[in-house]
């Protein structure tokens, strides 16, 4: 454990170094927050309901399903695949490191450490829109919220893995992380809520693990699922969480077999 | 006169050849440009389904319609697609140019090295792609029941022409921080952060979000312009403003180019 403290604690440090990019994520990052405020502003302002949201609550949709996906968009296929293309992979192979062990600490600090820098921005956000965000009505529903955290960045971290191994057959691979953040924006419910969705597609969405990294635990947070439906759900995601981990272990072994460390 | 046609017809040539040998390039590393191909394919996909899923809930969008908002997106793609297959790979090797000194064989060189550092390598994918954003705009005009004129087919061309001059001068400037700031990889996605407004109605937008967006970072009017000069939403004087708008950010990044060049120092090489 000792070890992976230190891989936390170096990257922390690398993360604070480069702290020039983080200005330029902290403009980008708060880009589509405006978007989304003047897209329902102008569309649902004056309407009653659609689609089962007021116009607050679709803006305090928005609102914590961006703020979630930033908090919980873990992306370990960076390193991995370079690791695999260019053959650096062997350094992690010879250390007394567990490779995955290795990301989980190195990947968590830096997400840390962009949480801590873009609290600024997000409590601007939030007071900018203070008089149209909701806020859970009951204890319980913050409880099983923040329990999705956890949920949802395994899940990402997953995703990260299965994207970063499949370096070991398909070199380009690379190319196909420029369209994860958008896939699982659309998805898991960022860019608009499942209720818009037309039936038998939310039917589909709702069976995919994709949900549990917006639209279900922003539900939760607007009192649209009950205690029960939550706790299950949570407990659902958390079998993904580790079928799906067990699987990136499957390809990781069988991928070692294909590693040729090119140029080492 | 003379002199200036020779020049013209000299740099035509050498964009031909760049164009040429980037198709070459790629070509050699063909499963990288399917990937590729596919991905961009992707993500446009995925853009027009938010659209389609949202005027399932609505039917208009202050004044726009499904079919005229289906249209401006064709249209953002197209600009998207030509600038990116364009300037994207060239714009961002700026930082490289600059910081590793790879400069001092363009500016050796008896060519501009604005010219050479802007126009180098060409993307093939995003130009393929520019497929797609046609057949966006064909299934958008399908649903209008729109005919296109001759005339609106000309002002449209000259309209992307412009935008491409624009979002050129725009994307340079951005890049050419790179003269002042060291070490900052994600200069270009704060450009394409910002682009993306441009996939809106422009009508959305309000208050000060609309004044920054007309005024100080043209978004609005690269993409819009052209989509509105099909729908009739405006007339021929949104070409001159564009021309007006192009021709000064031209201007002004050409001195901000001369401006970071006196401070290149060649560094390490």
């Amino acid at each position: 454990m000792k070890k992976y403290i230190a891989v936390f604690n170096t990257a922390l440090q690398n993360a604070i170094t480069w702290r020039g990019q983080l200005w330029f994520n902290t403009i980008l990052n708060a880009l589509p927050f405006i978007a989304y405020y003047y897209l329902w502003t102008t569309v649902f302002a004056n309407r009653g309901t659609t689609a089962g949201f007021s116009y607050d609550t679709l803006l305090t949709y928005s609102v914590v399903a961006l703020i979630f996906n930033r908090v919980t968009s873990v992306s370990p296929e960076y390193g991995i695949m370079e690791n695999i293309r260019e053959g650096s992979l062997t350094k992690y192979l010879v250390q007394p490191i567990s490779y995955f062990g290795y990301y989980w600490a190195s990947r968590t600090a830096s997400r840390t450490f962009v949480f801590l820098v873009s609290l600024p921005m997000l409590a601007v956000i939030l007071y900018v829109l203070r008089h149209h965000l909701q806020v859970p009505a009951h204890g319980w529903q913050w409880a099983l919220f923040l329990a999705s955290v956890p949920v949802a960045y395994g899940l990402q971290f997953v995703f990260g893995l299965f994207l970063g191994f499949l370096t070991f057959w398909i070199l380009e691979a690379r190319y196909f992380q420029l369209v994860k953040g958008l896939v699982v924006r659309f998805f898991s419910g960022v860019l608009l809520p499942f209720a818009f969705f037309p039936h038998s597609v939310q039917t589909v969405l709702g069976l995919l693990p994709f949900k549990f990294l917006a639209s279900f635990p922003v539900n939760i947070y607007l009192g649209k699922t009950n205690a029960t439906d939550a706790l299950i759900g949570i407990a659902t995601g958390i079998v993904w969480i580790v079928a799906l981990h067990w699987l990136a272990r499957r390809m990781w072994l069988n991928g070692l077999k294909r590693y040729v460390a090119v140029g080492h | 006169m003379l002199q200036w046609g020779t020049d013209m017809k000299r740099y035509f040539k050498l964009l031909w050849l760049f164009i040429k040998t980037s198709v070459i390039r790629e070509m050699e590393f063909r499963s990288g440009f399917f990937s590729l191909t596919a991905v961009l394919f992707l993500s446009t996909f995925i853009t027009v389904a938010f659209f389609s899923v949202l005027y399932g809930s609505v039917t208009s969008i202050h004044g726009w319609s499904y079919g005229e908002a289906l249209f401006l997106l064709g249209t953002y793609f197209l600009v998207d697609n030509l600038t990116s297959a364009l300037f994207y790979r060239n714009f961002s090797r700026v930082s490289d140019y600059i910081n590793e000194g790879n400069l001092d064989l363009l500016l050796t060189k008896p060519v501009d090295p604005q010219f050479t550092m802007t126009t180098r390598y060409t993307g093939v994918s995003d130009l393929l792609n520019v497929v797609t954003s046609f057949i966006i705009m064909g299934v958008a005009l399908g649903k209008l029941h729109l005919t296109v004129t001759f005339f609106g087919v000309v002002g449209y061309l000259s309209l992307i022409l412009l935008a491409i001059a624009i979002v050129y001068s725009m994307w340079l400037a951005v890049s050419l921080l790179s003269f002042w700031l060291t070490q900052i990889d994600d200069l270009q996605d704060l450009w394409s952060g910002f682009y993306e407004f441009a996939k809106y109605p422009p009508d959305i937008f309000f208050g000060p979000a609309r004044l920054l967006f007309t005024f100080a970072i043209p978004i609005l009017t690269i993409v819009a312009f052209p989509a509105e000069f099909i729908l009739h939403r405006v007339g021929p004087s949104s070409i001159l403003v564009n021309l007006a708008i192009a021709v000064i950010l031209l201007t002004i990044t050409r001195i901000f180019w001369n401006i970071g060049l006196r401070r290149y120092g060649s560094a390490s090489s």
